[in-house]
């Protein structure tokens, strides 16, 4: 509407000169310039209204402006536009203490909790040292009970270097100064002078026998087992030769299904010379003496056995029979020293095993014994 | 294989011992090769005398472990580490069958190491054999100044 004013200030010129020229006749008679001017006037009119031609529709749509109306809508609108914000503001406000307040809490439950923990961390701390102190209490008692067990075993050590050494001297000596008195004084000797003397020589025999087979299980009892995969069966098969061969045995040997274990070959290998040499002794008045060897697993162990169909033993002295020194049998001649089977059982005991036997008198005897079974650990 | 001059020096402080050894010796037709010391001290200043050093014969020491003042062990340390006699042929005469005293002995050098038997007659034996071997098979260095 910019391009409007132009037109508006001259029809609005125009018309004021008109009017200024009707007044201006009274004193002056220019009606010529009065008409052109009335002339011009029009002339400006209607190209007045041929501008405002285009505006009319425009015109008409205008609302009739109640501008001080407006205003104070405007003016209400603002303020309640502003209450709105004042109260969202309040709101707001209200809602950030009420976050402030629940921050506060959570903050104290922290430090609560916190508090919490470094208590029970604290408590953590102390059972750990009190673990720490207990283990090194346990650590310098079995240092010690380490320290006494070696000083008992020097102390055993000494022990039976005093039983081999020391005790075998008189022994000798013994034996020597009787064969002496045998060899330089036979002449002036009896046949019963000479059956005493020869039961001394004996006996020192005998007793010499005894103090080696005491060392022989002292030593295995100090000894470390040497532990390796082990055929059994040909274990057995070598001792019985050896044994019949030592014997000259006639006795049959049925040997069975035989396993292999992780044993020590040595120290099971004189297991067997005990056993077979007794099964071999026992059976020896049998007319026909068979002697069973086989094996069995049985709960993550190997049992093996020795049957033979001798003289047997009574039953009710059953716990008798692996003593040092026990024999069972009055026609026991002293040719082993009874200490087999105590060697057997110290030898089975240390590789984990048990011992034991069944029988009766005049119908054999069976010894067992296990080995833990390393493949098959049930 | 004739006999040369021979001394079989005894070291043994039981006098019960020594009596067997030597009638173990004699038996043997070795009883008048015998010198018999019985105490380790001794043995030390005869071995180590000025008269030891001049050997006019040859010598073979039998040595009992268990010595009262200086011990069998010692003895034969201190033979074994002098530049003369360590060729003396030592061979210890001992009841003890434990490894450690074997494995010492060993380690010093001895020649040979017998544990002697408890039954007499197999001592008797077991002497006979040492000479066997010892005095009549074995050769030994030349007699002369040490």
């Amino acid at each position: 509407m910019g391009k409007l004013s132009p037109v508006i200030i001259w029809f609005s010129l125009a018309a004021s000169l008109v009017l200024f020229m009707d007044v201006f006749m009274f004193w002056i008679p220019v009606y010529r310039l009065n008409s052109l001017i009335r002339c011009c006037a029009a002339v400006v009119s209607i190209l007045a209204v041929y501008k405002l031609l285009k505006y009319i529709p425009a015109l008409l749509t205008l609302k009739p402006a109640d501008n001080t109306s407006s205003t104070s809508n405007k003016v209400t609108e603002l303020e309640t536009e502003l209450q709105k914000n004042m109260l969202q503001s309040t709101e707001d406000q209200q809602k950030i203490t009420n976050a402030n307040e629940i921050i506060k809490e959570l903050q104290a439950l922290m430090q609560q909790e916190s508090a919490t923990y470094k208590k029970e961390y604290a408590e953590l701390q102390t059972a750990y040292e009190n673990i720490e102190l207990v283990n090194q209490g346990l650590e310098k008692k079995l240092a010690e009970r380490t320290m006494q067990l070696e000083a008992m075993n020097r102390e055993y050590d000494a022990f039976s270097y005093a039983v081999s050494h020391d005790m075998k001297a008189p022994l000798r000596i013994i034996n020597g100064y009787t064969e002496i008195l045998y060899s330089d004084y036979q002449d002036v000797m009896d046949a019963e002078c000479k059956r005493l003397l020869q039961i001394v020589l004996t006996n020192t025999g005998q007793m010499s026998n005894m103090i080696d087979a005491l060392l022989t299980i002292a030593r295995i009892g100090r000894k470390e087992l040497m532990i390796l995969h082990t055929d059994m069966e040909s274990v057995i098969k070598s001792s019985i030769s050896e044994q019949v061969t030592a014997t000259s045995s006639k006795a049959t040997f049925n040997v069975g299904n035989i396993s292999p274990v992780h044993c020590d070959s040595v120290l099971i290998r004189s297991v067997w010379n005990n056993l077979i040499t007794n099964a071999i002794k026992y059976s020896e008045t049998s007319e026909q003496p068979v002697i069973h060897i086989g094996s069995e697993k049985k709960d993550g162990k190997i049992v093996y056995f020795i049957k033979d169909n001798g003289i047997g033993f009574d039953m009710q002295y059953v716990h008798k029979l692996f003593g040092v020194f026990q024999r069972l049998h009055k026609t026991d001649t002293p040719r082993g020293a009874g200490t087999g089977l105590a060697l057997v059982q110290r030898i089975i005991l240390k590789h984990g095993g048990y011992v034991w036997a069944e029988g009766a008198e005049n119908s054999g005897a069976t010894f067992y014994f296990s080995l833990p079974d390393i493949d098959n650990k049930n | 294989m004739n006999m040369h001059p021979t001394e079989i020096i005894l070291i043994e402080d039981n006098p019960y011992e020594a009596e067997l050894a030597i009638r173990s010796l004699k038996t043997n037709n070795l009883g008048n090769t015998i010198r018999h010391i019985d105490d380790g001290a001794n043995a030390i200043d005869f071995l180590f005398s000025e008269e030891f050093l001049y050997r006019e014969k040859r010598y073979l020491i039998l040595l009992d472990l268990n010595l009262p003042r200086v011990d069998g062990l010692q003895i034969l340390k201190r033979l074994k580490s002098d530049e003369e006699r360590r060729m003396i042929p030592v061979i210890v005469l001992t009841s003890s069958k434990e490894d450690r005293d074997i494995v010492e002995c060993y380690k010093l050098g001895v020649n040979s190491y017998i544990v002697k038997p408890v039954n007499f007659d197999s001592f008797v034996k077991a002497i006979g054999e040492m000479k066997m071997y010892w005095i009549l098979l074995n050769e030994w260095p030349p007699i002369g100044k040490m």
